[in-house]
């Protein structure tokens, strides 16, 4: 594991997607996932789900749902940023914090502790109930007790 | 330019360049390669560094263009030259945050063969309204809307410069001297600055929407004559009526929607009005009414088709869909309330249509009041709904619970700030006094949920909503902006609680809140309690004139407090709430004079009305008083108890209108 780098996991989306088809990795050993502890569970999020990574200032919506931690701005456009465990921010109003963005729908998870670049493997993998509540996520657990999320196409 | 603001511009363009980056990389790979992203992101680069006077930058970006559309457009071009087209952005980015001299920029620039785009001489004959004509080029909206989101950044530095302007007038009052005067120099011109930057944003915002937009009635136009003759040949009268058509709409919209809207129209002209003879036979006006409406509130555009006609007859409608209709009824496919296929109407499919198309463009079709619908002869009413960005929305940000929230101005009528004294909440809801009328008081803090943190004591912010149903208590205003309103899809907070949301400094975002949300709070208030007599504390030295005074009030109804001179009248003052302090002037111990510039230094009595009663009748002694803020000067050689009792009353009338901040009638007015 590595520690977190937003911009290298941008440069290496950014090369991904520059190599001509057909072509293999160059780096085959890179992480694949992005991963980030919440309540004593990791979560991983393969790195071809993501559209951005951000330290975000987030808006909570006063009498929203428990799922969502609030709103944020991200090329220029609002996202909803919600959270997978029950944790909830402690401060009330405005916090900055870690955003994942997705890139297949409109939706940003909240993610503020231990962020890492990781390989989370697929032996294993049984069903999960820990995303149940969050629209468009499913959760698998893998044997190393890893949550894997997948995102529903939108 | 201020730092924080140069920051937020030179950050914002750095994410771009990511863009031009991956485009250098496909094109240098032979890939198939989109170069409109990058294009875009330069063209914006353009505008705004040629708004902010980056000149170099605007130079880069003009180049950068000229080079992307070579590569475009397949000519002869190294493709190596977009990654150092991006990294001479890069520097010229740096060297504009930190004032250094854009070496690779400038170097990138010589290199680059320039299109020159010089005006060219008149031709012979050849007029200036001509030339004119022959350089009208015609404008993408999408081009157009995205100079308009690019002004939004303006109005964030905008932000920024007054937020530092402030800073410095902080700084300033602890200064003295010339360094003080220097601050001060500094600090309007700071706010000149803002003050212009903000000005030139809004004639571009103006100017630019007033590209994009059009009134509805100009696309409009054709819909109530076609209507008439559609009438005329079914044999039936209709008075059409047009609402809100000055309204301006996005032009791609409305030109979108014309058809659907003639659907609309359509349906209702053949299926909803009655011919004359039924209208009679109904008792009805033989002319039917059909009313277009558009209407923008906030977010939300609606378009509505009502007429009077004969409505639905829903039994019947079942029985002819063989099962019991839901409220989507009118676009179940196939299903008519005509008898008769005809080249108007009857196949069932017009409304399927209208919702698919108003689906595509983002709304939905709905039917309003699907009740009135019930009664056979109710007339009907569609309407087309569209959640859409709403630009230049006056907003007046407020800060509540820890938290900011703006509210449309235009749902506000003023702003009060109000003594903290008589308003007393019980589960979020109060009563206060205004100009003699009971106000229900909302706290918006305790409404949302979030914790209280207004400060004790102090002065109540106020904000009364235009349709005059109470005031919302909120911890403080911030400032007034137009900003653009984006919608929000919803489904994780009540439904009406936001307008939408938009974007304020320092990447916030920003919620607007729909005060048409708080409507029903009103009618959960108990009645507003009786009336206390107003209270009042009397202060002289002198026990006949004490004892006559307080006698006189306390038959008036005033509930009176005597006490003999200024420092017990401050002891009672922090021990019981009063209305309004009748005060000698001299007097031992403490004088009149020191205890009205006590009560003054103090926040939550600032508002508190003073009359000083005293024979001193010097003019310098009346002014004296008065500037120490007496409310009112009387002398005691001429007061007599009509005129004692008329000022205390006028006085405290004055005083409950308590501060209006601002009244929506002066925006107006300056707009």
């Amino acid at each position: 594991m590595s520690a977190f780098q937003p911009e290298l996991i941008l440069r290496e989306r950014a090369e991904e997607y520059a190599r001509p088809a057909g072509q293999d990795p160059a780096t085959p050993t890179l992480p694949s996932h992005l991963s980030w502890r919440q309540e004593g569970l990791r979560y991983c999020l393969p790195l071809g789900e993501l559209r951005g990574v951000a330290r975000s200032r987030i808006t909570p919506v006063p009498l929203s749902r428990e799922l969502l931690v609030g709103l944020t701005s991200f090329e220029d456009t609002f996202w909803p940023v919600r959270r997978v465990g029950s944790e909830r921010p402690r401060a009330p109003g405005v916090f900055t914090g870690n955003v994942l963005f997705l890139r297949s729908r409109r939706l940003a998870l909240w993610c503020d502790q231990e962020l890492e670049l990781t390989s989370c493997g697929s032996a294993g993998l049984g069903e999960s109930r820990a995303v149940e509540e969050c629209p468009g996520l499913r959760a698998r657990v893998t044997e190393e007790g890893n949550v894997l999320l997948e995102v529903d196409p939108a | 330019m201020s730092s924080p603001a140069l920051d937020s511009f030179v950050g914002e363009h750095r994410q771009q360049l990511e863009a031009l980056r991956l485009l250098g990389r496909k094109v240098a790979a032979g890939s198939t390669a989109d170069f409109g992203p990058a294009l875009r992101s330069l063209h914006s680069l353009k505008g705004t560094s040629s708004l902010l006077g980056l000149a170099t930058l605007a130079r880069l970006a003009h180049a950068g263009e000229e080079l992307l559309l070579k590569l475009r457009r397949g000519e002869t071009q190294p493709p190596a030259r977009i990654e150092l087209l991006a990294e001479a952005l890069d520097d010229a980015l740096a060297a504009a945050l930190h004032g250094l001299t854009p070496e690779l920029a400038l170097n990138f620039l010589q290199e680059q063969v320039e299109t020159p785009d010089p005006e060219p001489l008149l031709e012979e004959g050849e007029t200036r309204a001509e030339r004119r004509r022959s350089r009208t080029a015609q404008i993408s909206v999408d081009d157009l809307q995205r100079l308009s989101q690019n002004l939004d950044f303006m109005d964030g530095q905008t932000r920024s410069l007054n937020s530092l302007a402030g800073r410095l007038h902080g700084l300033e009052l602890e200064l003295s001297g010339d360094a003080r005067d220097d601050c001060r120099r500094v600090r309007q011109e700071l706010r000149s600055v803002a003050i212009r930057l903000s000005e030139g944003a809004r004639l571009i915002r103006q100017e630019s929407r007033r590209l994009v937009t059009i009134p509805a009635r100009d696309l409009l136009l054709d819909v109530p004559p076609r209507a008439r003759q559609l009438a005329s040949r079914l044999g039936k009268q209709l008075e059409f009526r047009a609402e809100g058509w000055d309204l301006e709409i996005e032009l791609p919209l409305l030109q979108a929607l014309l058809d659907p809207l003639w659907q609309l129209t359509r349906n209702a002209v053949v299926h909803g009005l009655e011919t004359p003879q039924e209208r009679l036979r109904l008792g009805k006006p033989v002319t039917g009414v059909l009313t277009l409406s558009v209407q923008r509130i906030g977010a939300v555009l609606r378009f509505a088709v009502s007429d009077d006609g004969r409505g639905v007859q829903l039994d019947e409608l079942s029985s002819r869909a063989q099962h019991r209709l839901d409220p989507n009824w009118p676009f179940e496919p196939g299903l008519t309330t005509a008898n008769d296929v005809s080249e108007d109407a009857g196949r069932g499919q017009g409304m399927v249509s209208v919702r698919a198309r108003a689906r595509e463009l983002g709304g939905d079709a709905t039917w309003s009041a699907p009740h009135q619908l019930q009664a056979a002869g109710g007339g009907s009413r569609m309407e087309l709904v569209f959640l859409q960005r709403a630009w230049d929305v006056s907003l007046l940000s407020v800060r509540c619970g820890a938290s900011n929230f703006a509210l449309p101005t235009a749902k506000i009528r003023r702003l009060l700030s109000v003594t903290a004294g008589p308003l007393e909440l019980r589960e979020g809801r109060g009563w206060v006094s205004l100009e003699g009328q009971p106000w229900r008081v909302l706290d918006l803090a305790h409404r949302l949920g979030l914790p209280p943190t207004r400060p004790g004591g102090a002065l109540l912010s106020m904000v009364q909503l235009a349709d005059e149903q109470g005031l919302l208590l909120v911890d403080s205003f911030g400032e007034q902006m137009h900003t653009r309103i984006e919608p929000l899809p919803g489904g994780d907070w009540p439904e009406g609680l936001l307008q939408g949301c938009c974007l304020l400094e320092g990447a916030e975002v920003g919620l607007v809140l729909e005060p048409d949300f708080f409507a029903p709070e009103w009618k959960n208030f108990s009645s507003p309690p009786p009336r206390r007599p107003a209270r009042l504390l009397v202060v002289d030295d002198s026990d006949a004139l004490r004892s006559l005074h307080a006698s006189q009030l306390g038959e008036a109804g005033f509930h009176v407090t005597a006490v003999a001179n200024g420092q017990l009248a401050w002891d009672r003052l922090g021990e019981e709430t009063f209305d309004l302090v009748l005060s000698d002037v001299q007097m031992p111990v403490m004088d009149g004079l020191t205890l009205l510039s006590r009560i003054r230094a103090q926040p939550q009595w600032r508002n508190l009305p003073v009359i000083l009663l005293t024979s001193l009748s010097a003019p310098e002694e009346q002014r004296r008083g008065l500037q120490l803020g007496a409310d009112e000067y009387l002398l005691k050689q001429t007061v007599h108890a009509q005129l004692l009792l008329d000022t205390v009353v006028g006085t405290l009338a004055r005083s409950t209108a308590l501060s209006p901040i601002w009244r929506r009638d002066d925006d107006e007015q300056r707009d």
